[in-house]
């Protein structure tokens, strides 16, 4: 059976995206990127259409937050002030409690295996095959010193 | 292959003792066929290949047959179990998916009864397995280093899987306790050997090994085998063992990939689908002979299933571990606790393994679900904080045989050929439950001796379903055994069993070298006893 499509609106996807950057935000030194900037949102809707409850659960808080933001003075969460973002998305969260739990899986999956990611905290960014990592021997004699000294701790 | 054609040997199942099997028997000449429900795995395609090699955990690679959604697998009722099962189908079986870890068991463990008065005693012991240890260290290529004192002298053919920063902060937490550790006996080819490439530390092995250097069957016994004449049919199911009218085993009833019925004859049977798989179809293999399943004269057959039931224990370090680089599941394991010390409260012991850092997606998720590191302004810090900074371990609890730990027929759920499932019932016993709390205080008190700032505990592991034993036990009384000691059904002459279903008590380490050895020794006894293999 094919995914059912999930159309999102234009303003719906623009808050998800929003939301994506409140979950993960750019990091404070530049070095991160957010993750709705780095595009994961289309990857977030992509699993959206294998997981209806998933669908529910964010067109449900994403009514909620727009909802709240007007309650605010906003048209949308993306317009309100960056510090205010996180407080009016765990308010809804609270309701909808299946909402952040949902978002972060997929989030995380596309966040910490993006290239530019991997690079910035540190890592090589390629897959571990077909290069594979060198490590370093160890000086097994030195470390192994005392348990060699033990008497045999088996029992026949 | 024809209906019509009947078979010297038929093998059900290619993991790790069908493979070992079949590949000594090869040399008999006879027809020797296996049937396996999976197919041949594409190293290519292993997750380790992508960058999306820690999603596909959750996914296509998963532990759970319930999850994956692979027409290959076969459901599992373990919803009444804590311990979930994962297991593996294709050629290779679960050792696609195992960490590799392959110690021996102790010669203690083979006597539980006489040195503990608990369980039975084996009907074989250490040293009768003991050339088949070293010849499986040969075919599979174990890597280790000779030395250990928590065991007799034994063959190590390979140089160790590398300790890494990792280990060596483990090991030295070891040293300041006075703690047993050693480098952990690894089925991974630390150097080329026998055509395989050495490893290259790519890290997810649990995941398969794209550089083919984890020794699952599919690379080891199955190439061998297969040159010397053994044929493997895959994606072939089997749904029933038939039996003649002379009451022997007179071959299987299976499916084909495209589901159609087939049937296949043979003299002699040997199952070979674990301590989950064997005890399903033996029960799905009534007659009016064998009302209960065949060879299930004692009613034994599903009963005493055991696991090993885990603990894990992760630490969080101030420095980088450098713990993405080596073999997940293997660096150093203790087993300082092992021998049974009834001060301790409880009757036999447990193993410590130690396991390599998390990718950034597992810290994510890991560090969400123990409230480590937050969504929102704090996620970078948190995170930071947390990223290649952990170090696991995992303690591994002897289980010991209760008749009421069991698999039995799930009235409803069934395979995709409409085969009945394996339903698990089973409860952690008392003695398993006092060790598994003295293990992991155990190993929380190593982690902070080798540098942690503090510790994380899931105990019983759920999904460590992966060692399946004891449901189709060996001993030398039909009344309380369903297989000989070695292997032939007590019921059925030409049928045998074996993988870890026949184990009689299940140690505290990985079974796989020792269902492997024993396979190997039970097909020693079949040739050795061809002649009047019936009477």
């Amino acid at each position: 059976m094919d995914p059912a499509p999930t159309p999102l609106s234009p303003a719906e996807a623009r808050a998800l995206a929003a939301v994506l950057d409140v979950l993960v935000p750019p990091s404070a030194d530049g070095r991160l990127p957010g993750a709705g900037a780095l595009g994961l949102a289309r990857r977030v809707e992509d699993a959206m259409a294998r997981a209806p409850q998933l669908t529910a659960a964010v067109r449900e808080a994403l009514a909620g937050l727009a909802a709240l933001a007007r309650e605010r003075g906003a048209d949308a969460l993306e317009a309100l002030a960056p510090g205010a973002r996180e407080a009016v998305l765990r308010e809804v969260a609270a309701r909808v409690p299946s909402f952040v739990p949902g978002l972060l899986f997929h989030t995380y999956a596309g966040y910490y295996q993006h290239p530019d990611v991997l690079a910035a905290i540190g890592l090589e960014p390629r897959p571990p095959f077909p290069k594979g990592y060198a490590v370093p021997p160890s000086d097994l004699d030195a470390l192994l010193a005392p348990v060699r000294s033990r008497a045999p701790l088996y029992r026949r | 292959m024809s209906d019509d054609e009947t078979v010297d040997v038929l093998i059900v199942g290619a993991g790790a003792a069908g493979a070992a099997v079949a590949w000594s028997l090869a040399e008999t000449r006879m027809n020797v066929l296996c049937l396996e429900q999976g197919d041949w795995m594409d190293p290519a395609r292993y997750p380790s290949s992508g960058l999306d090699w820690e999603l596909r955990r959750f996914g296509d690679f998963g532990f759970s047959p319930n999850s994956r959604g692979r027409p290959e697998d076969y459901p599992v009722n373990d919803r009444e179990s804590p311990i979930a099962i994962s297991n593996f189908n294709a050629v290779g079986g679960s050792t696609i998916l195992y960490a590799a870890h392959f110690p021996r068991f102790h010669p203690s463990d083979f006597r539980a009864k006489t040195l503990d008065d608990v369980a039975d005693d084996w009907p074989l012991d250490y040293a009768t397995l003991e050339p088949y240890y070293d010849v499986n260290a040969r075919m599979m290529g174990v890597a280790g280093l000779a030395g250990d004192p928590a065991y007799p002298p034994k063959e190590v053919p390979l140089p160790p899987v590398p300790l890494g920063k990792l280990g060596e902060t483990l090991a030295r937490g070891f040293n300041r306790l006075g703690w047993h550790w050693w480098p952990s006996d690894s089925a991974i080819a630390t150097v080329e050997h026998a055509g395989r490439a050495p490893c290259i530390n790519l890290g997810p092995c649990l995941t398969g090994c794209a550089q083919g250097a984890k020794a699952s069957t599919d690379v080891t016994y199955w190439p061998a085998a297969l040159r010397q004449g053994v044929r493997l049919q895959t994606r072939a199911r089997v749904r029933e063992i038939t039996l003649g009218a002379n009451g022997l085993a007179d071959g299987v009833i299976y499916y084909d990939a495209e589901g159609r019925e087939r049937r296949q004859r043979a003299e002699i049977v040997i199952v070979a689908c674990n301590g989950i798989g064997t005890p399903r179809l033996l029960l799905n293999s009534r007659s009016d002979r064998f009302p209960d399943g065949l060879a299930n004269s004692s009613g034994l057959v599903g009963r005493n299933l055991m696991f090993h039931p885990y603990g894990l224990v992760t630490g969080v370090f101030d420095e980088r571990l450098d713990g993405l680089k080596g073999p997940t599941g293997c660096v150093i394991m203790s087993q300082e606790f092992y021998e049974t010390d009834r001060s301790r409260g409880f009757v036999r012991g447990y193993s410590f393994e130690m396991l390599r850092g998390m990718g950034p997606f597992s810290t994510a998720l890991w560090g969400l679900g123990t409230g480590q590191v937050p969504f929102g302004a704090g996620h970078h810090a948190a995170f930071d904080e947390l990223f290649d900074r952990t170090a696991g371990m995992v303690v591994i609890c002897e289980d010991l045989p209760e008749r009421e730990n069991r698999v039995t027929l799930d009235p409803e759920l069934a395979d995709s050929n409409g085969i009945p499932a394996p339903q698990i019932h089973y409860r952690l016993s008392e003695n398993s439950e006092r060790m598994l709390a003295h293990a992991v205080a155990r190993a929380q008190e190593v982690l902070v001796a080798a540098g942690a700032k503090r510790c994380y505990v899931d105990a019983p592991l759920r999904p460590a379903g992966w060692h399946l034993m004891g449901t189709a036990r060996m001993g030398t009384d039909p009344a309380r055994s369903v297989v000989n000691p070695w292997g032939r059904a007590h019921d059925v002459k030409n049928l045998f069993v074996v993988d870890g279903s026949v184990f009689v008590t299940a140690a505290a380490v990985n079974p796989t070298n020792t269902i492997q050895a024993f396979a190997l020794y039970a097909a020693d006894q079949i040739k050795k006893n061809l002649s009047n293999l019936f009477d």
